[in-house]
């Protein structure tokens, strides 16, 4: 109400005269930062109640979400196709680690718009080395009159392969229970 | 066992120097200093070539094309993308990828599953400002598709709906409104914030159709016309329809919300304190209709 | 590639008076790791007491190796210690270009006709008492935000490095008989625990002897584990961790390595929080 007064004010001493009185008051906006009152005294007339049910409060818990990944549940085969890694692995000469959501860490890198394909393995703990001779006999087979070109990056434990044998090491990574 | 990179180095660490504030080094290559190159004729024009309005800064508006019909111009009138700002979208979600979630322990299939609970796993996310209303539940993995579930989804066509009755679960589309989604996407954030949980909207005009539906079925349909619908796809798809009534889990497989409902077991007009563990329900006449309608 | 001429450093013998000075396992709960490792071995430490000078060995602890024996990226820790020393840096130089230098309002010389160079005001950077071209303007806040887990990384690498380095020492507690000072140098001196000693416990009330005994010396610090930085630790030479400590710092950096969610930390910092 005080705004549609004051629009009507400011009409009015536009249009006709108005007495200094009038026109010379502050103009109160509620709305506004410069000239709006405190906030005082708000009383909240709404009545509630404030329950505490353990049933009700289970709905909101599953609402929440987890902090950290679960575990895959155990299953003897899984339909989806995933395949969970061994666990006797200490033995082994090299390890791959399973990435944070229990997947196998190999990646398919497009690059040059589209023309180069590599595929990443990474995670690669232990003798790298070792896995690059394991690995290369595997992949010479499948690409046969053509040649591999693979990269060692040993600091990084990552292993780098023209092309696309994503599925490929991937089957062969199951193979070995990693 | 082998040992790499990281073993040898924290061997390595035992017989060298302690590691402190001024033994540290950035990996080479990784801070350059900002010099500007100083080549023959002491760099010159700064890339902005010779005279004319390039070097003087004084380009022609964005679009011109020096006075021909310029190609923002060209074309009075494309009506294919008319309203497609309106339109809304339901990102995928293959059945592949919700059996590998519920494979993996990121989905309960104990509890029904919906939109929040898809939300929750961070693998599936949606943008409501982006106009995108939900998940639209794919065919993909259909075949291999083998567990029970209550999954309330907001689209899904005919193979995936018989997919899930074969695996003896149900499945319903639901509408969300923009104000519910927001709710969804983060529900932690909503109740964070102190207020009442929304009414959940009516589909607009153009979705009740399909909302309504019981073939697809549509939380508005009628539950009669579902069941019915239900043998109807069995007998079309060729698979046995699981009797869901004599399996033990039949409460949770016919748990379903209210259509003004956002939340399971939570009613709209609550207000949810997640610090003092408590549930705020309104008491006054008015506000109690209001929930209620 | 370790030949024996390289002097060997460090070498802690245990002695037959720390041996007897064991205390029975079944006193000691041993340490539940979270995320089982399934390739690298479990890291060890002595669990030593804190209430006597002579140091006894109490029981021997098992810490993930994703925490203690990370890859020691000393890059990495390189950035931490350079973002922790900016973020908060504001440089307050501040040089005068042509338009603050007083004067310079006036063409000097008319345009032509003097055989003079043109010049359109005294104050351009070609003059002497000119203004600066691209000079630093005062304040110039170098706030930036390090990727979250690059500052997850470095502290990783910053424990594998200290334990590595047999600069790591895990203790009961920081409960002391008396508010002595000497008590504590006395005992950091015996037990070869270098100069400066960075003490870190699970919160930020610690017991009121230590406090009062590390008071007046500048060189033991008492840290919360909320506290813990990558800085604090490299400063100080060594670094005691209290049993609660050492669980809340493994429990909630591997929570961050296992996270169900990461978006919100990756996401670009935002300066307006609200």
């Amino acid at each position: 109400m005080a705004s549609i007064r004051t629009y009507l004010q400011r009409i009015i001493t536009k249009t006709c005269f108005m007495h200094p009185r009038v026109y010379n008051s502050p103009q109160i906006r509620n709305s506004s930062f410069h000239s709006s009152k405190f906030l005082v005294d708000v009383e909240v007339n709404t009545k509630y109640e404030t329950t505490k049910n353990p049933e009700e409060w289970k709905y909101v818990e599953r609402l929440l979400p987890v902090t950290t990944v679960p575990e895959p549940k155990k299953l003897p085969v899984y339909a989806s196709g995933w395949k969970p890694q061994g666990d006797d692995l200490k033995d082994r000469p090299y390890f791959i680690a399973r990435t944070r959501n229990h997947m196998m860490p190999v990646y398919l890198e497009i690059r040059q718009r589209g023309t180069a394909r590599h595929t990443i393995i990474k995670k690669i703990q232990g003798d790298i080395w070792q896995l690059e001779k394991d690995l290369r006999p595997f992949l010479e087979d499948l690409l046969k009159p053509k040649n591999l070109r693979l990269q060692v990056n040993e600091f990084a434990g990552k292993i780098c392969i023209n092309g696309d044998h994503v599925n490929a090491i991937k089957y062969w990574l199951g193979e070995r229970n990693f | 066992m082998g040992s790499n990179t990281a073993e040898k180095a924290l061997q390595m660490l035992k017989f060298l120097p302690r590691v402190c504030l001024a033994n540290l080094k950035p990996s080479p290559g990784s801070r350059t200093s900002k010099k500007r190159g100083r080549g023959q004729h002491g760099g010159d024009k700064h890339g902005a070539g010779n005279k004319g309005s390039g070097q003087r800064q004084n380009y022609m508006r964005l679009g011109y094309e020096t006075g021909n019909n310029p190609f923002y111009l060209r074309f009075p009138h494309e009506p294919y993308y008319q309203g497609h700002h309106l339109r809304r979208e339901y990102p995928p979600l293959s059945m592949l990828d919700l059996l590998k979630l519920i494979e993996m322990n990121r989905l309960d299939a104990s509890k029904p599953i919906d939109l929040v609970s898809i939300l929750n796993t961070g693998l599936y996310k949606i943008f409501p400002d982006q106009r995108q209303y939900g998940v639209n539940l794919t065919d993909e993995g259909a075949d291999v598709f083998n567990a029970k579930v209550n999954i309330e989804v907001q689209w899904a066509t005919e193979p995936v709906i018989a997919a899930i009755e074969r695996a003896g679960g149900v499945i319903t589309t639901a509408y969300y409104d923009q104000h519910s989604l927001q709710a969804m996407i983060n529900a932690k954030k909503f109740f964070e914030r102190g207020v009442p949980i929304p009414r959940r909207m009516m589909p607009p005009p153009d979705a009740i159709e399909y909302y309504a539906d019981p073939t697809k079925r549509g939380y508005l349909a009628d539950p009669e016309k579902i069941s019915e619908e239900r043998l109807v796809l069995a007998q079309k798809y060729g698979y046995e329809l699981p009797q869901i009534e004599k399996d033990p889990e039949y409460e949770m497989l016919t748990e379903r919300k209210d259509p003004r409902q956002i939340f399971y077991g939570l009613h709209p007009g609550w207000v949810v304190n997640l610090k003092d563990k408590v549930i705020l329900k309104p008491q006054d006449e008015e506000l109690e209709r209001y929930y209620a309608s | 590639m370790f030949s024996c001429t390289i002097p060997k450093l460090r070498i802690i013998f245990p002695t037959a008076r720390s041996l007897s000075s064991l205390a029975s396992p079944s006193q000691i709960e041993p340490r539940q790791l979270a995320f089982p490792p399934k390739y690298q071995q479990p890291r060890q430490v002595w669990l030593e007491n804190f209430d006597t000078i002579e140091e006894k060995k109490l029981a021997i602890l098992e810490l993930h190796p994703e925490v203690f024996a990370a890859n020691p990226r000393v890059d990495i820790i390189h950035d931490n210690v350079r973002w922790q020393s900016l973020y908060r840096y504001v440089s307050y130089a501040h040089t005068k270009s042509r338009f603050e230098v007083r004067g310079g309002g006036r063409k000097p010389w008319p345009q032509k006709g003097l055989g003079r160079a043109r010049h359109g005001s005294i104050r351009s950077p070609l003059f002497r008492g000119g203004g600066v071209i691209h000079g630093p303007k005062s304040p110039n806040p170098h706030f930036y935000m390090l990727p979250f887990y690059t500052r997850i990384h470095g502290l990783t690498a910053t424990l594998s490095i200290k334990l590595a380095q047999d600069d790591l020492h895990v203790i009961t507690d920081l409960e002391i008989p008396t508010d002595d000072p000497n008590f504590v140098e006395e005992l950091v001196k015996s037990r070869k625990w270098g100069p400066s000693v960075l003490f870190v416990d699970e919160s930020d009330i610690m017991p009121r002897n230590i406090t009062a005994a590390t008071d007046s010396v500048k060189h033991f610090n008492l840290m919360p584990a909320y506290g813990l930085n990558v800085y604090s630790m490299l400063k100080h030479d060594t670094l005691v961790l209290t049993r609660a400590a050492l669980d809340l710092i493994e429990s909630k950096l591997l929570t961050h390595l296992h996270k169900n969610n990461s978006v919100p930390n990756t996401q670009k910092y935002k300066l307006n929080q609200v």
